[in-house]
């Protein structure tokens, strides 16, 4: 088993509410409440959860692009939220992001060619030259011609702009890259060949991914391990194919009996859950899933149920695991 | 791609000719700014006479002002000096307060919006209530204090109007900023290691632009006449240097037998500001994203 590249504690992301003319904090949008998992070097951990659930706030937070509230990151053994403002810019070449919107994550005023030069002028590699080479290089590792570099993102479909913001990522040569939501912006056609874009750099470069999404049939497809959210909080860690086979929190048994399966004949429980999310500013005392849990007892509205290794690197949030 | 759909490119004089009957309140106020540049800059060689030489024969015999006409073709002031070469040095005065002023509000108000915008928080509070103070005296008053603090020349006035002028430029660039700063651009940039300064004026800034940019048009126009209004007090530009100010205070008092003293040097104003104005509003309309046919 390779060794572990990033390993997260107890991460959270407070964001204050402000009310009245003093700007008064009257309380706490509580996006990410105590997240805690590792990622192995060239892996990818799916992290899924509904809109809301706190998981782009994650990984936000885990490249400190929003500053953490609380907790401690460590990369490559060494603590991130330690580092100084330039030691974290040095940083940031060994991690990278590649956002959801490919219509907002190009500076509309660069060119291909800038925005891909760009992280090599900011970190003051290679001569101008060689830039460009690597410019046209990128360009071709995410299957774009390589005379694009002139052109504006204005001139591109979502999923050559998608391409254009993978290969800004790659620029630098990262080791972990957070996939946020990379694909729910493209449709459907255009998903599969970004998806399998993503893997082949994997393999081609050793990445290391957090893959982020609400789509089941994504995760499942590309993860080594998947994490379930909810409400801020962890929900279920485990093997992709032994979540799916046998979840055992009951927010991932709902999740898993909404994904839509094409064939007409199958017939199965379909798990429909009551209410809606609550409010991260208000989450309900004890499990934060009990106000909506089918297979809820009187002890969850009381206490956390705490986070427990069930079988052997299968890890859920529940007092009562089916 | 967008623009192979195109077509053939159309000759320039075609495509000049169309987008002139398609902004031509752009074109007219450009027109009228590139014809003071010129007027201020070759102001010498365009000039008759120079500004302050009194004319042996530039009175009548009673010693009242020439009319237009004749030697002098825009008359003669009650020292007997050339009307047409004033006006034409006048404009010197306006270019050079009206750009430099809006320049150095627009540097301070940038940087301020920036800050406060980008940053938030106790700055953003610092600042916008700065902000607000300047914004609440009244722009002509605290001119005028400032003048009269530094002593009236044609740099204090300069510094005056700028230092005070650019309450609305924060305001507008802090605006901007917090809706541009969400974008994932910005994100981006500061996900590959880019420092804070170079988020805000490499990546920020040009996208901030547009509007900062009318307003800084229209402004020029404003401290123009702010500057004719210091000089026209007599606590602006001094004698015997000409401003269109203080050329159309002196001929106020000439109006009765000698109106074009002040008429003239009104029109100048009246024309140089009409053509900031219009070249702003022309700026607004092609900025514009409602404007669809941009």
């Amino acid at each position: 088993m390779s060794p572990e590249l990033l390993t997260v504690h107890d991460l959270k992301k407070y964001f204050p509410i402000r009310r009245g003319v003093l700007q008064r904090t009257v309380g706490h949008v509580r996006a990410v409440d105590g997240v805690g998992f590792s990622v192995r070097s060239g892996e990818t951990l799916g992290v899924v959860g509904e809109s809301g659930c706190g998981k782009s706030t994650m990984g936000r937070a885990v490249l400190r692009l929003v500053e953490p509230s609380a907790g401690r990151i460590v990369f490559d053994g060494k603590d991130v939220l330690k580092l100084t403002p330039g030691e974290m810019r040095r940083m940031r070449r060994e991690m990278q992001i590649v956002f959801q919107d490919p219509y907002a994550s190009l500076n509309p005023r660069y060119s291909i060619g800038k925005t891909l030069m760009e992280p090599m002028i900011v970190h003051k590699l290679f001569t101008r030259e060689e830039r460009m080479k690597r410019v046209y290089s990128l360009l071709e590792k995410v299957g774009l011609d390589p005379d694009y570099a002139n052109h504006f993102p204005h001139e591109f479909s979502g999923g050559m702009r998608q391409r254009v913001g993978i290969a800004r990522a790659l620029a630098l040569n990262p080791r972990l890259v957070v996939l946020d939501e990379p694909v729910a912006a493209l449709d459907v056609s255009v998903q599969s060949q970004v998806l399998n874009l993503l893997e082949d750099l994997q393999k081609e470069f050793n990445l290391t991914y957090i893959f982020i999404t609400h789509d089941l049939s994504v995760v499942r497809h590309i993860s080594n391990r998947v994490m379930v959210m909810y409400l801020g909080n962890m929900a279920e860690l485990a093997d992709v194919e032994e979540l799916f086979a046998q979840p055992r929190h009951p927010y991932t048994r709902a999740l898993l009996s909404a994904v839509p399966i094409p064939d007409p004949d199958y017939k199965r429980e379909r798990i429909i859950l009551e209410g809606d999310l609550p409010s991260p500013a208000n989450p309900p005392e004890g499990c934060r899933f009990h106000t909506r849990c089918p297979a809820k007892r009187d002890v969850c509205a009381q206490e956390g149920p705490g986070w427990r290794e069930i079988t052997p690197g299968h890890f859920a949030a529940c007092h009562f695991p089916a | 791609m967008a623009h192979a759909a195109a077509g053939p490119p159309k000759p320039l004089s075609g495509r000049l000719w169309k987008s002139m009957r398609k902004f031509p309140m752009l074109y007219l106020g450009g027109g009228i700014i590139l014809l003071l540049s010129v007027t201020a800059i070759f102001a010498p060689w365009i000039a008759h006479y120079p500004y302050a030489t009194q004319f042996r024969h530039g009175l009548t015999a009673s010693g009242t002002p020439l009319p237009p006409g004749g030697r002098f073709v825009w008359g003669t002031d009650d020292l007997g000096r050339d009307v047409y070469s004033r006006v034409i040095y006048g404009s010197r005065v306006s270019m050079v307060v009206g750009v430099f002023s809006t320049l150095i509000s627009l540097v301070i108000g940038t940087t301020l919006g920036l800050v406060s915008g980008y940053f938030g928080g106790f700055p953003d509070m610092v600042i916008m209530r700065l902000t607000d103070a300047v914004l609440a005296f009244p722009y002509f008053l605290f001119a005028m204090a400032l003048v009269a603090v530094l002593g009236p020349s044609e740099r204090n006035v300069l510094l005056a109007i700028g230092v005070i002028g650019w309450g609305v430029m924060a305001r507008v660039v802090r605006g901007q900023v917090l809706a541009v700063k969400e974008f994932e651009y910005v994100q981006a940039e500061k996900a590959i290691g880019a420092s804070t300064f170079r988020i805000l004026f490499s990546v920020i800034l040009p996208n901030i632009l547009g509007p900062v940019i009318v307003l800084a048009a229209i402004a020029v126009g404003t401290n123009m006449v702010m500057e004719a209004g210091l000089s026209f007090l007599g606590i602006g530009v001094q004698e015997p240097v000409p401003s269109w100010g203080n050329m159309i205070s002196a001929g106020l008092q000439a109006f009765q037998y000698a109106p074009w003293l002040f008429l003239i040097p009104g029109l100048a104003l009246t024309l140089a500001v009409l053509g900031f104005n219009l070249f702003g509003d022309g700026l607004r309309d092609i900025l514009d994203p409602r404007n669809a046919s941009r």
